[in-house]
């Protein structure tokens, strides 16, 4: 797996956003029957998520995050050098969602944007193409966004994605900082894994046109289309039993720590089973491992800065911490990054009402 | 571990009252043989066993027997 020790980089704060409207698996009754969404939310941890209505998009919970970070930082907007976004939802195939931010954010035409198309493990990858371009003198201060509308993308009677997302926007302000601790990050790819976690329709591959829209009844028994989203449940789990205590067990060796160094384990919330599972087989005491899936759902590359500003906040506020990031899924892709950081801006959960639009 | 405190395993992960499964049983008749419980069968045998079950594999056992052997047994 790809290693790295970054230096003279750190995080000066993170803001979190999601739809004001909560959403109660209970709505989901009707369409797979009470015993079975009850059944559902017991193994996943979602009990209710935050949905977004449908002209609201990721860039748009993004913006959120991004203006109170920026207003709480007093980052004004020519001091930010590089933009970078982060999702699978974005407003276009083209352009890049990250040049549309520049202009909505107030950004002068000096920064640099680009996109980058990852998931549950986009937040790693996220941070270090972001403190990479901060270590190696190309900014000195960049705004990473990170954020998805999966539920944009998944079909209301497919039992194994239909109950499970929830959706948010995230910014993470990245600053040189010569006297900051070094951060590790261990990545790694398995494209191999690539039909387990996909929507087929809708690229070049296989372009989106009136059948590829048609849901039926699938092998699985559960309703989509060529254009939602599908989700081989067994195979992703087995994939992150195969993945995912290594890449742990290399990221602590890589930062010189023990497991009991470790204040807080935030992984990508893929379901609750999972995370338990993960936190047990790697014997990380559960006070230890933090989580959002159940007021919020898998929020795709948006979990882990999502769950820091809902569990961590008031304290990464006062003190510094050592942290393990992990982020592990669609691609497939993981990431893991060994932290110490602390003293960050930390708003409160931005809320986003339904009838924001690119013009607010 | 004997098969039969295997299938008490299999009761426990399938709701079932201990000593319910005796390995005849046809998978595709059990109704609570659904996605969790695979997804929840190979974290069991992960954990027992040490072995890593490929969900292919698993999709081709036809008889509760069949996921025994899948576990070694």
């Amino acid at each position: 797996m790809s290693h790295t020790q970054m230096s003279g980089v750190r995080i000066a704060g993170i803001s979190s956003a999601v739809p004001q409207t909560v959403h109660s698996l209970d709505e989901y009754a009707p369409v797979f029957g009470a015993d079975e969404v009850a059944k559902i939310s017991d193994s996943t941890g979602v009990v209710r998520r935050h949905i977004a209505p449908d002209h609201v998009c990721a860039s748009d919970l993004c913006f959120a995050a991004a203006q109170r970070l920026m207003s709480d930082l007093m980052w004004t907007p020519d001091s930010i050098d590089a933009l970078v976004f982060v999702s699978q939802t974005p407003d276009y195939r083209l352009p890049p969602t990250s040049c549309v931010l520049q202009s909505r954010l107030g950004i002068p035409q000096t920064c640099a944007a680009f996109d980058i198309n990852l998931g549950c493990s986009g937040y790693v990858y996220g941070l270090w193409v972001a403190s990479g371009l901060v270590a190696a003198g190309g900014a000195k201060r960049v705004l990473l966004l990170v954020g998805d509308t999966i539920n944009r993308v998944v079909s209301g009677e497919d039992r194994a994605t239909a109950l499970l997302f929830g959706d948010a926007g995230t910014a993470t302000a990245v600053e040189r900082n010569v006297d900051a601790p070094s951060m590790w990050f261990v990545l790694g790819t398995d494209g191999s894994g690539a039909g387990n976690l996909i929507i087929p329709a809708g690229g070049f591959r296989k372009p989106a046109t009136e059948s590829t829209a048609a849901r039926s009844q699938c092998e699985d028994g559960n309703v989509r289309s060529d254009n939602d989203l599908f989700m081989d449940g067994a195979e992703v789990f087995a994939f992150t039993l195969r993945v995912v205590p290594g890449l742990v067990r290399e990221t602590l060796q890589l930062a010189g720590w023990a497991l009991d160094d470790v204040d807080y384990c935030v992984m990508h919330q893929a379901n609750r089973f999972i995370i338990d599972y993960l936190a047990k087989r790697m014997k990380l005491p559960s006070a230890k491992v933090v989580r959002s899936i159940e007021g919020f759902g898998n929020t795709s590359s948006a979990s882990i800065p999502l769950t820091i500003t809902h569990s961590l906040a008031p304290e990464l506020r006062q003190s510094d911490k050592r942290l393990l990031l992990v982020g592990f899924g669609v691609g497939y892709s993981w990431g893991a990054l060994a932290i110490q950081c602390g003293h960050l801006v930390a708003p409160p959960m931005v809320l986003v009402n339904g009838s924001a639009t690119p013009d607010d | 571990m004997q098969r039969n405190e295997f299938y008490l395993l299999l009761d426990d992960l399938l709701g079932f009252d201990p000593g319910t499964l005796t390995g005849k049983e046809v998978l595709s008749d059990l109704e609570e043989w659904d996605s969790l419980a695979i997804v929840g069968f190979i974290a069991l045998v992960d954990e027992e066993f040490s072995i890593a079950v490929p969900p292919t594999r698993l999709r081709e056992c036809q008889m509760v027997s069949d996921l025994g052997d899948l576990a070694g047994l």
